[in-house]
């Protein structure tokens, strides 16, 4: 990044992320030399993560313990001994946080900040090398899991950001019934067209870009996904502003969404007591509507697409009922086969890490077309 | 082993089936959301008022009324069913007051502990109208048992993917009359939320020790005596030999460790049979049976 960590001392998340914006503000000549999208110029990436327990500050310890531990996955071991992090406290909530790669003699930078039980990770690195890093990072260590946002909540999510308008997208299609998977790509895109990709290929969105006006010309550029990225590619000069709230107001939808739709608010705890046991809440998700009305199979598609993964073991409850234990998160939850639908149902310890991360699995690598909802009984004190 | 596993499966299931309307994922009026919470599972009732001694299945409570449920499997109405509805409608509303007290209800759930009515029910898993209207115009021995039951208490019928609703008999209060003629809808598959029986089967104790601290292993590992599983459960009086034998039988199948002095120990190289005790249990009373397994069990 072109900035460094002194200039972030003493500045709260606004002045942060304001600092950041500065990187990818151009003046009207850089702008209009930048006729395209993407390329090799900086943008400023925000990843929104879901953390289970407190990580500022521990990254390095709690990269050697899945180094010293015998059940961690090599790819995970060989990462994180090929690389070395530091981090810096600025503040209680803001740290920043460098990798370096020896490899390459590389040393890449990122800004972590706590946002309630979640993490924003700001960066203004290139995507190949924040895949490389600070996204391995994320995928090895099991108590930080990016948000999930399905094509509907996305769309929304995205929708809600004034005065902008859909500029392009990465639609994705994957059904079962289809036995197919495509992927569709738009730039420059016109208002209806993703209409039109959802209706005729059934293809939903993952990824949408927008323009952001300021009187009629381009004020910011940017984009959403739905594994819990956002990006500002260019802001004009003038507009630093109002990129910085999109920024902050949108990567708080993303949160509020994720957490409406995988958040465990219940406690289905066991409890004794002399005149009886009892379970006093539940919180379950379906997956629902999928595009083919029937799926004979869905027992065994799910076996062997889904749970052959080396993350989960799992037993049988009767014929379509499975008690499912996510490996990588350390949680058990149960999975009801109602074909064509899938229902899960939290058990004692469950948390959104494990049920997004099997929703996310369903919807990415079995079949796009199901929808998500949560179904929650509490009891109201 | 005996073959007993089937048999249980079925009655834990027609419970699940049950609880399933409480959390009403597939329906809009289940218990919750009209209000009711299940005060208790498996609970005691001996009231001194009455010197009533009922023993239903659960107890849902909405802050004004008391439902006593019993659930049973099929279709035949024994006297003993009778018998044991009688005994749930000799429960006093005193007696009920206290009880809700005991069980913490203003703790645990917010509500008043007090009591308008108490109304009973009886459930059959697998009872449908065409069945009673056959047992009705049918067969005369039926529709004596079927006629003393209406007298005693509401009967519905539930099965799962389908309804939970009144065949005959009566409701005291109107409202839940007509909220459960109209039925709540259930899911195909209801959450596994119990797993033990009514009459504490060795092999029901085994699945539920996999099922509530079995599973707890997840996060390291889990130590627990017999006197603290029958602790845990001292209403229910479990007999130490059946928790004993039930542990045998998961050290057996290496679904836990025997540590010494009645203690034993799940660890995370359990889990695998663990949660899939059911299966393994299933399995062995197949093969107990003599019959041909299912290709599918292959798979």
């Amino acid at each position: 990044m072109d900035i460094k960590k002194e200039e972030i001392e003493g500045k709260d998340v606004r002045g942060v992320v304001r600092e950041l914006i500065d990187e990818v503000t151009k003046t009207e000549k850089e702008a209009k030399e930048k006729s395209t999208r993407g390329g090799k110029s900086p943008d400023l990436k925000l990843y929104v993560v879901d953390t289970s327990e407190e990580v500022l500050g521990q990254l390095n310890d709690l990269a050697t313990s899945i180094i010293d531990s015998d059940s961690s996955k090599k790819a995970a071991k060989n990462f994180f001994n090929s690389h070395i992090i530091s981090e810096y406290k600025i503040s209680s909530d803001i740290w920043w946080v460098e990798i370096k790669t020896p490899r390459y003699e590389r040393t890449d930078d990122f800004i972590f900040v706590k946002r309630d039980d979640s993490i924003w990770i700001l960066t203004t690195e290139l995507k190949d090398w924040a895949e490389d890093t600070v996204e391995n990072i994320i995928k090895y260590m099991p108590q930080m899991e990016r948000v999930y946002l399905t094509s509907d909540d996305l769309e929304d999510v995205m929708d809600s950001i004034i005065d902008s308008e859909v500029s392009g997208f990465t639609a994705k299609y994957r059904s079962q019934h289809q036995e197919r998977a495509a992927t569709l790509r738009f730039h420059g895109a016109e208002p209806d067209d993703m209409k039109k990709a959802e209706e005729h290929f059934q293809a939903t969105p993952t990824r949408i870009e927008f323009n952001q006006r300021n009187s009629p010309s381009t004020a910011i550029q940017g984009s959403g996904s739905n594994d819990g990225i956002l990006t500002v590619e260019s802001v004009r000069l003038g507009s630093e502003g109002k990129a910085t709230d999109t920024l902050l107001d949108t990567s708080k939808d993303f949160i509020l969404v994720d957490s409406k739709r995988y958040e465990v608010n219940t406690d289905s705890k066991v409890r004794f007591f002399e005149s009886g046991f009892s379970i006093d809440e539940f919180t379950s998700i379906e997956l629902y509507d999928p595009e083919r009305e029937s799926a004979e199979n869905l027992r065994e598609e799910i076996k062997s697409e889904i749970l052959s993964k080396n993350q989960y073991q799992y037993g049988r409850w009767g014929e379509n009922t499975f008690f499912i234990h996510d490996k990588n998160h350390g949680e058990i939850f149960e999975l009801g086969i109602e074909s064509p639908e899938l229902v899960l149902h939290a058990r004692e310890a469950t948390t959104a890490l494990s049920l997004r991360s099997f929703c996310k699995s369903v919807l990415d690598e079995f079949d796009s077309t199901y929808s998500i909802r949560k179904k929650e009984t509490e009891v109201t004190l | 082993m005996s073959r007993q596993w089937e048999r249980q499966k079925t009655e834990i299931d027609s419970y699940n089936t049950f609880l399933s309307a409480y959390h009403s994922r597939t329906s809009y009026h289940g218990f919750s959301e009209m209000d009711y919470v299940v005060s208790n599972y498996f609970p005691k009732l001996s009231d001194p008022h009455t010197g009533a001694d009922a023993e239903p299945d659960f107890v849902l409570y909405n802050g004004k009324n008391v439902i006593l449920v019993e659930i049973k499997q099929g279709n035949n109405i024994s006297s003993r069913h009778i018998k044991q509805m009688e005994k749930n409608n000799d429960v006093s509303i005193e007696y009920a007051e206290e009880f809700l007290k005991d069980s913490q209800i203003q703790r645990r759930f917010g509500l008043s502990g007090d009591v308008f009515s108490v109304e009973t029910c009886i459930v059959y898993d697998g009872m449908g109208e065409e069945y009673v209207e056959k047992c009705r115009k049918k067969w005369p021995d039926c529709r004596e048992k079927l006629e003393e039951m209406e007298n005693e208490t509401a009967i519905l019928g539930q099965s799962r993917d389908s309804k939970l609703r009144i065949l005959t008999g009566e409701f005291d209060s109107p409202d839940l009359q007509h909220w459960l003629e109209y039925g709540i809808d259930l899911p195909p598959t209801p959450r596994t939320t119990i797993s033990l029986t009514d009459g504490l089967e060795m092999e029901s104790i085994a699945v539920s020790l996999c099922n509530i601290w079995g599973q707890k292993a997840v996060s390291g590992s889990v130590l627990v005596s017999v006197q603290e599983i029958r602790s845990h459960f001292d209403h229910r009086e479990l007999k130490p030999g059946d928790v004993t034998d039930a542990f045998k039988y998961l050290t057996d199948v290496n679904a836990c460790e025997a540590r010494g002095n009645r203690t034993y120990e799940f660890r995370k190289e359990h889990l695998g049979q663990i949660l899939d005790i059911e299966r393994i249990i299933a399995d062995e009373d197949d093969d107990r049976d003599g019959t041909q397994r299912g290709l599918d069990d292959f798979n």
